[in-house]
């Protein structure tokens, strides 16, 4: 019970980011789905929507204008989008709860790369969830006597990698004397904000008390830098996209850290057939995978032994 | 004794009616001083410092001279607002509700319009509004001043020879 109001305040507060015209319409939504969303869509010339677990349903309600969309961008940034503007260029925003409003429209280009919206013609706001307690049950098969092995969360998009993540995160920080594990200093690469969310210097999300994070930064040269920086037991990223996060990854794991990440793939299977992933598991960063699985509206967590898989 | 009396009383009084108008031309030049001033720091702050805009009024509420810090002061008492109103709305009252600006109409719809481009992504586009405000605000300012200039002492002599002018006309 404590959970659906917990889970429903999260809408509500992603519901004060809209401007106050179109609050009446997400806030008509049935405490159900309000507890369930994941996100609110804005596309100029369509009514408002909300992506469920099974899909998106239109809100209805009047057409969502250009004007509703600066609204949004105001709200966000407190009137202040030139403040955000390296944000704003990477097409995202996170704001103060750790909601994340990703932003599209026509793109204004500087020397060939993107140097912000000309206009916009879209916002998703995602309704990001922390779910505590929810990668406690994989410590035993991931820590093993308390000894963290490098550990890669696997599933395709949507299942929730991200949340697990953070809260492997939390837990290997803040420690857990009933599973025997001890508080380690674990360095977050999180490019996009999404796993602790930032907001002026503080996580919104808990990711531990011995967690130092760096976002904004490309995850190989963020991987790097706390690497350098930070002297950290344990680095996590989300999603590996890109050869120089498996290089980076690559230096980190021969210098004796303990390496936690996620990666898109359906699974063992389609990881294996995948180039980028193939050298990670050619080198054998990682010994252990968690593949996500869905059962109706559940999810499934299943731990391998990648040495052992491959 | 008592006509004496009377005859200096109302000279005082249309004289001090007089002096008020000299203060007003005088403090409206200070006024308008103050506005072209905060506009050239808010620039600073938004176009090299990116500072965010509810930290910029509080700050500009604090460190701008009187008149202008209550401009910035009444707006940052209103982005608590936003959401419900967009920004320039919040800037358009706050410009409106502080009469100690002493401000023409002209002059308020430079400032009111500035509001439709502040807090905008396009730090270019705010630069350009600034300063095309900062001109125009000069402009008002130059013509206050010579406004102060010529009527000053006309302001003062007309108070004086309308009390003597009373008094003669009582007697």
């Amino acid at each position: 019970m404590a959970d659906m109001v917990e889970q429903v305040s999260r809408y509500d507060g992603a519901v004060l980011l809209l401007p106050l015209q179109l609050r009446d319409a997400a806030r008509r939504v049935l405490r159900d789905d309000r507890a369930r969303a994941e996100e609110l869509r804005l596309r100029v010339g369509r009514p408002m929507s909300l992506v469920l677990p099974a899909g998106e349903v239109s809100l209805g309600g009047e057409k969502i204008t250009k004007r509703d969309l600066d609204g949004v961008l105001d709200i966000a940034t407190g009137a202040s989008a030139y403040a955000a503007r390296d944000s704003v260029r990477s097409g995202y925003l996170t704001v103060r709860g750790g909601y994340r409003i990703g932003l599209c429209g026509t793109a204004l280009m500087k020397d060939g790369e993107i140097a912000g919206f000309r206009s916009l013609s879209s916002a998703a706001i995602r309704i990001s969830r922390e779910v505590i307690g929810v990668a406690r049950g994989l410590v035993r098969d991931v820590a093993p006597g308390g000894q963290l092995r490098p550990t890669l969360i696997i599933s395709p998009p949507g299942r929730g990698k991200t949340t697990l993540l953070r809260d492997l995160v939390r837990l290997l920080s803040s420690g857990d004397e009933e599973l025997g594990l001890r508080p380690m200093r674990v360095a977050l690469a999180d490019e996009r904000s999404e796993v602790a969310a930032v907001f002026d210097g503080m996580p919104q999300m808990d990711v531990g008390g011995c967690t130092d994070v760096l976002d904004g930064c490309p995850k190989a040269a963020a991987v790097m830098m706390m690497l350098r920086a930070m002297n950290p037991q344990v680095i996590a990223l989300d999603e590996i996209t890109a050869p120089e996060d498996i290089a980076a990854m690559e230096s980190a794991a021969n210098c004796g850290v303990c390496l936690v990440a996620t990666a898109h793939a359906d699974d063992l299977d389609d990881l294996v057939r995948r180039p980028l992933y193939r050298r990670l598991l050619d080198d054998a960063v990682f010994e252990k995978a968690v593949f996500i699985g869905k059962s109706g509206e559940e999810r499934t967590y299943t731990v391998r032994d990648l040495e052992a898989a491959q | 004794m008592i006509r004496l009396i009377g005859a200096v009383l109302i000279t005082a009084g249309t004289a001090a009616f007089g002096i008020m108008g000299v203060f007003r031309l005088r403090n409206r030049v200070r006024s308008l001083s103050a506005v072209i001033s905060a506009l050239a720091a808010m620039k600073s702050e938004i176009c090299d410092r990116l500072t965010p805009m509810p930290e910029l009024l509080r700050q500009m509420s604090g460190e701008a001279t009187y008149p202008a810090s209550l401009l910035f002061k009444n707006a940052s008492e209103r982005i608590s607002g936003l959401g419900s109103k967009p920004f320039s709305a919040i800037w358009r009252q706050a410009v409106l509700n502080t009469p100690e600006l002493l401000l023409t109409p002209g002059e308020e719809l430079v400032l009111t319009e500035l509001g439709m481009v502040l807090g905008r992504y396009d730090i270019g586009e705010q630069r350009s509004a600034i300063a095309y405000a900062e001109r125009r605000m000069d402009e008002f300012l130059r013509r206050a001043e010579a406004d102060r200039e010529k009527n000053s002492k006309v302001h003062a002599f007309l108070g004086v020879a309308a009390g003597i002018f009373v008094v003669v006309i009582l007697l």
